[in-house]
């Protein structure tokens, strides 16, 4: 770039420029008793959902699970039906489980058709070279603080605390992209002889609010398989982005 | 840089109570303190309480360090604070001899102590970068934020067994943390891998659900 704008933040991340398309809002709400929310057909292919605990009490730590789901029958009762899903749910630390709600967002591009353009004539509006709206601080957008890339496998489950907010900033309010925070292992094994056990392994996202710490969490749940049933162990062995920001 | 003074000091008059001063003082980066702890004594009592041990101060530090180490009442030290953007505090407890019946809420039957507390916030470094507000005083950019930026997705369909490899990816390195990745479906019979300018899904051929099934790949900046 020889010419127009950019910003650099203060770990020399590139934020804006004119050869880049950021993302704005297009959609928020609060789930509440329900465990999934419905991506409209028409948003566009490349959005982002990101969650984090309705009204949690910060005094527990909270654990978040969800998932994106798209699929398209191609037989049967529904076929030819997108279902386009952002599956959440949330739990504090002194239970395993509850479907308690979340405040979610859906990110889109500000180029995409569904980008309502900005009007207000105050703030910063970047444009590309082609005259398409590469950045604008009209409407709400996830400003990320922390990112990392994760490669899941049967060692390396990526358990652990990786952000500790620095100055003012709290976990508490932050929102986690909706990554893979689902089933992500499961294996059959023996237990002697002809005795089986199964478990299954989650990864979480991890809002730990008492400390003001974010990270990924593995919860496991253990049950008995039928004897003699054949050993395996299946990993979603995927290079996945984490990421927790603030949306405004 | 500027380097303060405190001199905190309990008056000679409270030496047979558990007396304690506090001062507060906000440092920006680069600053510190010059301080010293003073039970003001009088020479008799000197001599016949504090010089009886001849303590040195204990001190509870969060955040910062002192220099020397070792210090005694009315002894000068420096205070540093080590966190920017944090609280600091440091706290210092003088132990010294009172006999019985003079030790009013000291530590034992024969001791009294006075307690002295610098503390504050230590600022955070010289931003640079931009800040965006919106009218209601939000913050939309800050100097310490990522932005997600659009680069490509990528789609197709397969069945078990099957697997989509994309090259060409002009930039993209899955080691590089200002590449993020996403992908679809979320499923223990899908696999990806990526390397310098490609990736590939596979979807293994144990899996049960034998339709065909979408996938989908979406790389960000940020």
């Amino acid at each position: 770039m020889t010419y127009g704008f950019q910003a650099i933040n203060e770990s020399d991340f590139l934020q804006i420029d004119d050869d880049s398309t950021s993302f704005s809002v297009i959609a928020t709400g609060t789930t509440n008793g329900t465990s999934y929310v419905t991506i409209p057909n028409n948003f566009p292919e490349d959005i982002f959902v990101v969650v984090r605990p309705a009204n949690p009490d910060p005094q527990y730590a909270w654990k978040l699970r969800g998932f994106m789901y798209d699929y398209t029958p191609d037989q049967g009762p529904n076929i030819g039906v997108r279902f386009r899903r952002a599956y959440m749910s949330c739990n504090d630390d002194r239970y395993s489980y509850q479907d308690k709600g979340c405040d979610y967002a859906i990110i889109e591009r500000v180029d995409s058709s569904g980008f309502t353009a900005p009007t207000s004539g105050y703030g910063l509006n970047v444009y590309r070279a082609n005259g398409d709206i590469g950045y604008s601080s009209e409407f709400p957008t996830y400003r990320v603080k922390s990112t990392r890339n994760y490669l899941i496998s049967a060692s390396n489950s990526g358990h652990g605390i990786w952000h500790t907010p620095i100055g003012n900033d709290q976990v508490l309010g932050m929102y986690a992209y909706l990554a893979s925070y689902s089933e992500y292992r499961n294996r059959l094994y023996s237990i002697g002889g002809s005795e089986r056990g199964f478990l299954s392994y989650y990864r979480l996202a991890h809002f730990d609010y008492p400390n003001n710490q974010f990270g990924t969490h593995i919860q496991s749940y253990y049950s008995d398989a039928s004897r003699g049933s054949t050993e395996y162990d299946r990993v979603y062995s995927v290079l996945r982005t984490e990421m927790v920001g603030y949306v405004t | 840089m500027t380097v303060y003074t405190q001199n905190l000091a309990v008056s000679q008059y409270g030496i047979q109570y558990a007396g304690s001063v506090t001062e507060v003082q906000d440092l920006a980066v680069g600053d510190s303190i010059t301080a010293s702890f003073d039970q003001e004594a009088t020479s008799n009592q000197q001599t016949s309480l504090l010089d009886v041990e001849d303590n040195d101060i204990v001190f509870t530090l969060v955040n910062c360090t002192i220099s020397p180490t070792n210090v005694k009442n009315r002894g000068t030290f420096t205070i540093t604070p080590t966190s920017s953007g944090a609280a600091y505090s440091c706290v210092g407890v003088l132990i010294y001899y009172s006999p019985s019946g003079q030790s009013y809420g000291g530590p034992s039957t024969d001791h009294q102590q006075t307690t002295f507390t610098i503390s504050g916030f230590y600022g955070v470094a010289p931003r640079m970068g931009l800040q965006l507000y919106n009218p209601s005083g939000d913050l939309r950019l800050d100097t310490s934020d990522r932005q997600v930026r659009a680069h490509s997705f990528y789609m197709g369909s397969f069945y078990s067994g099957g697997s989509a490899t994309v090259t060409g990816i002009t930039g993209f390195d899955p080691n590089d943390e200002t590449w993020a990745i996403d992908v679809l479906p979320i499923s223990l019979y899908i696999s990806f891998t990526a390397s310098a300018g490609q990736f590939t899904i596979t979807r293994s051929s144990a899996d049960p659900f034998t339709l065909e099934a979408f996938w989908k790949v979406i790389l960000f900046r940020v």
